[in-house]
């Protein structure tokens, strides 16, 4: 019993993350919360006191009489002790992500004066900020009068900082008065407003009216020195130093290097105070051209303390809507700022080792993760011995977590492995330029480079089995164990499912070796207490993918595992046949098409299958024809038919729902490649961690490591080959993002699903028996109203993210790229252009990273035309992509683009999805390209009464060479999309086009606002400012643009060693565009995130992604909004 | 758990007699075991295929010659 309260209570501190998530409180709730969060636990603890003493009376009183049904004492006691872990949870959340700012005093101002009232003391040096708590109703101005202890660090004969033998750094103290510039809050500003103060303090002694307003209320607050607080956004920022220490081990790439420094200090502003830093850590990267490189780049450098100088850069928000957002991911993981330490020509090292005082080495880190990562490298020194590349880096990752180090490591197949010292076992004959990393991706067995549930499962069973050889006694060894799985945790950096894995099986450990329980009462009470220890240190992990794929897996094994294996089980003889027809079926059509498989048609003709199936089964049973007689699922070897079941449990417990909702992507081939994956990954994990282990042992040691990683040789081979076949066998499909109403709904009827029995039997057929009619009446209309109030919100849902009557246009963040989507208002989806595929070691492809995302995001799947402007990669390199992963109901193209869609990847997809093949026109997903010229209107259609349309007003018909001109037009509003006209061609867009035809209010700038670059040789054109002054703004004019957007990024990838003169371009062609429409609006993709145009046919509203995502950058960054 | 114990000790055996097989077969190994008994592991081409993997964790032997070198560079210097 109390082992459920366990439970309960550590379900309940879940849910009231959830509840902090879904309706968080100001930071002013966090101090409140805390008091009620204890007294409600010092009441439980107090009625549970009371209850326990009560309890030996009660026990003798039940052996001659039935216990009382209902002790309100201790029915209120755990209901207390509930409330408190509702409390705890919500208030822990709340308390990292809006760290509550320390009250310093009230100034109050009345007839008679201003009253400063000091509550707190402040202890170290920081900004300030003042609210006001009630409405302002007449200007303030003050200033904040008080004192600055000034450190700075005292500086050693080469001018590093000197840290002590302690650890401590040394600094110089300087005190000065200090008096802030004034600050005016005029009348009319809310209560709740916030005013930053420019100038820091250690002190605060006086508050000084400057003006006589007769009333007001401000509080003067300490915000929290955390790291972001000294984050700026941008670029070419003013750079910080810090002192601090490595604190985790460092992340080695084969080109770089990420430290997690957490800084003791921060100096602001060059030549300002140090200031103390309370929390959060940087993330600093590092490249091999830095003279001390290979000093960091190890894990040694784990502990060591650094003084450091660069740009500390705030995490950047999503650019895209439903894209990554690195600012929150990053925040998750306590990092408050980022920095890129680059080594400059001539002067001082960005970073610096510190060795303290009386030392001849820099201080090492935590002793057992010194220890774990010794052992770490030593185990690396052994893989590196005995196994070849590319195996040994899936084994690096596999056993000890090392995924950095098979970043860039290539396919099996890839024929590069021929030319190495060791050439593979098998020649497959079939090169390939994709890496191990994106094939375990798509082939969906990526989940064995995540060290969880399976790895420590195999090590523990390992180590169980070494013990059990040796013929220990388990309560001997089960701590060695315990200890082992710590060791393996911090060896492979303590993520969360490693975390979680550790302490499940500790737990299990525990209750099997001393109080001899079982596997599932041991898992039912390990899940929510690993959930609670990892959440209680990290709250925000309670949506990260790691914590929630890996706790989704666990309790989908736990709980659906059985329910699935019931049903299969009841397939016997030609239903088992039937069901095997149709599983086969099935995988075939996710095999060979499947864009087929999303079709309504498919599975209107597969039910019909399936039905006529089943109905011959049962007719040929009623015959008495069976083939295979009774032979059925349940006489399959019960290990391998629980694990097929397993495996369907995890599929529709996590896979299919949740690498929905967060990778808005579904690894079809995982349901498949994991039923030899995950049997093979054990035998390779033992094999690699015994080899691993044993190498160790001086002597013989590395020839049994060569023998043991000799036959691991073959069986890692044939695990990637696993990888390889599957990810070109199966498709890696997008899907529809699922909204978290859908997800609740789901896992609600996946929870009716798994509770059936108990609901029915227990609950609602007792009940359902004892009804009257009208009363099992109301009961269905209930359910039914709530089935229909499900779907009804779900189309809400769809409906609040795709406006019927309303024009919706995304311009993307692609870097110098383009992509487009149009929604129309009768919700045609149209996309524009597809961006740029980046293969070097970049590897960044943007239309699946971002376009695609962005498409599944707004809930479309399908695609009513895709058009392609210009021949230019930077608009059409990610179209196999889009093609491939989308119905397409047209492909329109300039005839510009006619030799593009002749050869490459475009034109075996065009081949492939040929009207001609069966397949596709059964389908509908044939694609038939047709040319576009001046003077076509499509998806010409009107809404509401006002008309819609896309103009294409070029190139002109037999016009081989311009990219197409678009004119979106609804309503009164337009947008014009010129492509990569050059400046002849917008010349002549001038001269042959009526200004009523270009009359645009958004307009996209030409060539991403770099018209003329592909002229350009070397250095600028003399006359590039008179051509962007006399053509490309005299187009916008033109066109009376009322705003400009550049699609504009990092140009390097896409136009190589012109980016330099690109980026001068973009900057001269932005100040000319700006100079001449100074009325206009002028946005960049880069600087303002994507930009979304709505428009009712009347008006419009145009929104950049960065202002809209304001609410997700940690308040404190806006410390540099004041300055 | 005899269970257990029972199959790790098949996996072992197997492996074992298996990667006998794999050195005695496969020149690449075979290189690799000579290079072992030879004590000059650097010479063996497995450990050669992974020059650029983890390139900070070296040979034993490796780091005292790269600390040697080292020294005698910063001689140089003076």
């Amino acid at each position: 019993m109390t082992q459920n309260k366990l439970i309960s209570f550590c379900y309940l501190f879940i849910i009231g993350i959830a509840l902090a998530m879904a309706f968080p409180l100001g930071s002013t709730a966090v101090v409140p919360l805390w008091a009620a969060t204890a007294i409600l636990g010092l009441l439980a603890g107090t009625a549970l006191h009371f209850v326990r003493r009560r309890q030996p009376a009660d026990a003798r009183d039940a052996l001659y009489a039935p216990p009382p049904r209902f002790d309100a004492l201790q029915v209120g006691a755990w209901a207390l002790l509930l409330a408190a872990a509702l409390f705890l949870g919500y208030t822990r959340y709340l308390a990292m992500i809006q760290p509550p700012d320390q009250t310093l005093g009230r100034v109050r101002f009345t007839a008679e004066g201003a009253t400063w009232k000091p509550t707190d003391q402040m202890a170290a040096t920081s900004f300030l900020k003042i609210k006001t708590i009630a409405p302002v109703t007449e200007d303030i101005e003050l200033r904040l009068v008080g004192r600055l202890e000034a450190l700075r660090p005292v500086l050693d004969d080469n001018g590093l900082p000197i840290l002590d033998d302690q650890g401590r750094w040394n600094f110089t103290q300087t005190d000065l008065p200090q008096t802030s510039d004034p600050v005016r809050i005029p009348a009319g500003t809310p209560a709740g407003a916030e005013v930053l103060v420019a100038q820091p303090f250690t002190h605060l002694d006086q508050v000084e009216p400057l003006n006589q307003p007769s009333t007001g209320v401000l509080a003067i607050l300490k915000p929290v020195n955390a790291v972001s607080l000294f984050a700026r956004s941008g670029r070419n920022v003013v750079p910080i130093r810090a002192l601090g220490r490595i604190t985790a081990d460092p992340w080695v790439y084969s080109f770089k290097t990420v430290l997690a420094i957490t800084p003791d200090y921060i100096q602001y502003q060059p030549d300002g105070p140090y200031f103390p830093v309370e929390r959060q850590t940087i993330r600093v990267t590092i490249n091999p051209d830095l003279p001390i490189y290979d000093s960091l780049a190890r894990s040694a450098a784990y502990g060591y303390d650094i003084a450091l100088s660069g740009e500390l850069i705030a995490p950047p928000a999503a650019a895209n809507v439903g894209a990554f957002d690195q600012a929150k991911y990053l925040r998750n993981y306590n990092i408050g700022g980022q920095m890129l330490l680059r080594t400059p020509l001539e002067g001082a090292l960005p970073i610096d080792i510190i060795i303290p005082q009386g030392h001849d080495v820099p201080r090492e880190g935590n002793g057992l993760v010194e220890f774990s990562l010794y052992l770490r490298d030593e185990i690396v020194r052994v893989i590196k011995q005995t196994m070849p590349q590319p195996n040994s880096a899936f084994l690096g990752a596999l056993t000890l977590g090392l995924r950095y180090g098979m970043q860039n490591t290539l396919s099996i197949a890839s024929e590069r492995y021929d030319d190495t010292s060791v050439r593979p076992i098998l020649e497959l004959g079939r090169d390939t330029d994709e890496l191990i990393a994106d094939e375990f991706r798509a082939s969906g067995i990526n989940h064995v480079l995540a060290v969880s549930g399976l790895h420590v499962t195999i090590i523990t069973i390992m180590f169980m089995g070494i013990f059990a050889l040796l013929k220990v006694s388990r309560r001997v060894y089960v701590p060695f164990v315990i200890f082992a799985l710590v060791i393996f945790a911090i060896i492979t950096g303590a993520r969360p499912s490693t975390l979680r894995a550790v302490i499940m099986n500790s737990l299990f450990l525990l209750t099997w070796g001393y109080m001899g329980q079982g596997v599932r009462s041991s898992a039912l009470l390990g899940v929510p207490v690993a959930a609670f220890i990892i959440l209680l240190q990290n709250p925000a992990m309670a949506v990260d993918p790691s914590f929630t794929l890996s706790f989704g897996a666990i309790l989908s094994l736990a709980l659906l595992t059985q329910p699935f294996f019931d049903i299969f089980k009841k397939f016997q003889g030609n239903q088992f046949i039937a069901l095997a027809i149709l599983v086969s079926l099935l995988t075939w059509a996710f095999a060979v098409h499947w864009l087929l498989v999303v079709t309504v048609r498919f599975w209107v003709l597969y039910g019909l299958l399936a039905a006529v199936l089943f109905w011959l089964a049962r007719l040929l049973d009623r015959r008495n024809i069976k083939p295979i007689g009774s032979y059925g699922f349940a006489n399959i070897t019960p290990g391998v038919a629980g694990f097929i079941a397993a495996q369907f449990g995890m599929q529709i417990g996590m896979m299919i729902p949740l690498s929905a909702y967060y990778f808005y992507r579904w690894p079809v081939a995982g349901a498949y490649a994991n039923l030899l994956a995950i049997p093979l990954v054990g035998v390779v994990l033992q094999l690699s961690m015994l080899a691993g282990l044993i190498g160790l042992i001086p002597g013989i040691g590395i020839y049994i490591a060569l023998l043991l990683a000799a036959a691991n040789w073959i069986f890692s081979t044939l695990f990637l080959l696993i990888g390889h076949y599957f990810s070109r066998w199966f498709t890696y499909p997008f899907v529809v993002k699922p909204t978290l109403r859908w997800l609740f709904t789901y896992y609600a009827a996946v929870a009716l699903f798994i509770w059936w029995r108990p609901i029915w039997f227990r609950l609602l057929r007792p009940r359902w028996n004892k009804a009257t009619r009208a009363g099992r009446a109301i009961a269905l209309t209930a359910v039914a109203l709530v089935v229909a109030s499900v779907f009804a919100a779900g189309h809400a849902e769809t409906k609040a993210i795709r406006h019927g009557g309303e024009l919706a246009i995304s311009v993307l963040s692609v870097g110098y790229g383009s992509a487009i989507l149009i929604d129309t208002p009768d919700n045609k989806a149209i996309l524009i252009d597809t961006a740029y595929v980046q293969t070097d070691r970049g590897r960044r492809n943007d239309a699946e990273r971002t376009v695609i995302p962005h498409v599944c995001h707004k809930r479309i799947r399908k695609l009513d035309a895709l058009i392609l402007t210009s021949p230019e990669p930077e608009h059409i390199a990610g179209a196999p992509t889009v093609l491939q992963h989308f119905h397409v109901g047209q492909l329109g193209h300039p005839a510009s683009l006619d030799a593009k869609l002749a050869e490459g990847p475009l034109a075996e997809l065009l081949a492939e999805r040929s009207p001609r093949r069966l397949k596709h026109r059964f389908s509908g997903t044939a694609i038939q390209p047709r040319t576009l010229v001046a003077g076509e209107r499509l998806f010409a259609s009107t809404v509401q009464g006002k008309p819609f349309a896309i103009e294409v007003l070029g190139p002109a018909p037999g016009d081989t060479k311009a990219p197409l001109t678009l004119r979106v037009v609804y309503g009164d509003f337009a947008m014009l999309i010129p492509s990569d006209l050059t400046y002849a061609q917008q010349q002549q867009l001038l001269e042959t086009t009526p200004a009523e035809q270009l009359a645009s209010q958004v307009v996209i700038a030409p060539g991403h606002g770099t018209p003329g670059l592909e002229g350009i040789l070397v250095g600028m054109p003399k006359n590039y400012e008179r051509s962007l002054t006399e053509i490309t703004a005299a187009l916008l004019q033109k066109a009376g643009a009322e705003a400009v957007i550049f699609e504009f990024g990092n140009p390097r990838p896409v136009v190589g060693d012109k980016y330099k003169v690109a980026a001068k371009l973009h900057g001269a062609a932005r100040r000319i565009v700006e100079d001449q429409l100074p009325d206009a609006r002028h946005l960049a993709t880069d600087t303002d995130g994507a930009i979304t145009i709505l428009s009712d046919g009347h008006t419009y509203t145009l929104t950049a992604q960065y202002d809209a995502a304001v609410g997700y950058v940690d308040t404190p960054t806006s410390l540099e909004i004041c300055w | 758990m005899e269970q257990g114990a029972k199959t790790l000790l098949i996996i072992l055996i197997t492996a074992l007699l298996l990667g006998t097989l794999v050195v005695a077969f496969n020149p690449a190994y075979r290189q690799a075991f000579f290079a072992l008994l030879r004590d000059e592991p650097a010479k063996s081409p497995i450990w050669r295929s992974n020059r650029d993997y983890y390139t900070d964790i070296t040979l034993p032997a490796t780091q005292a010659a790269d600390k040697s070198a080292t020294q005698e560079t910063s001689h140089d210097a003076e």
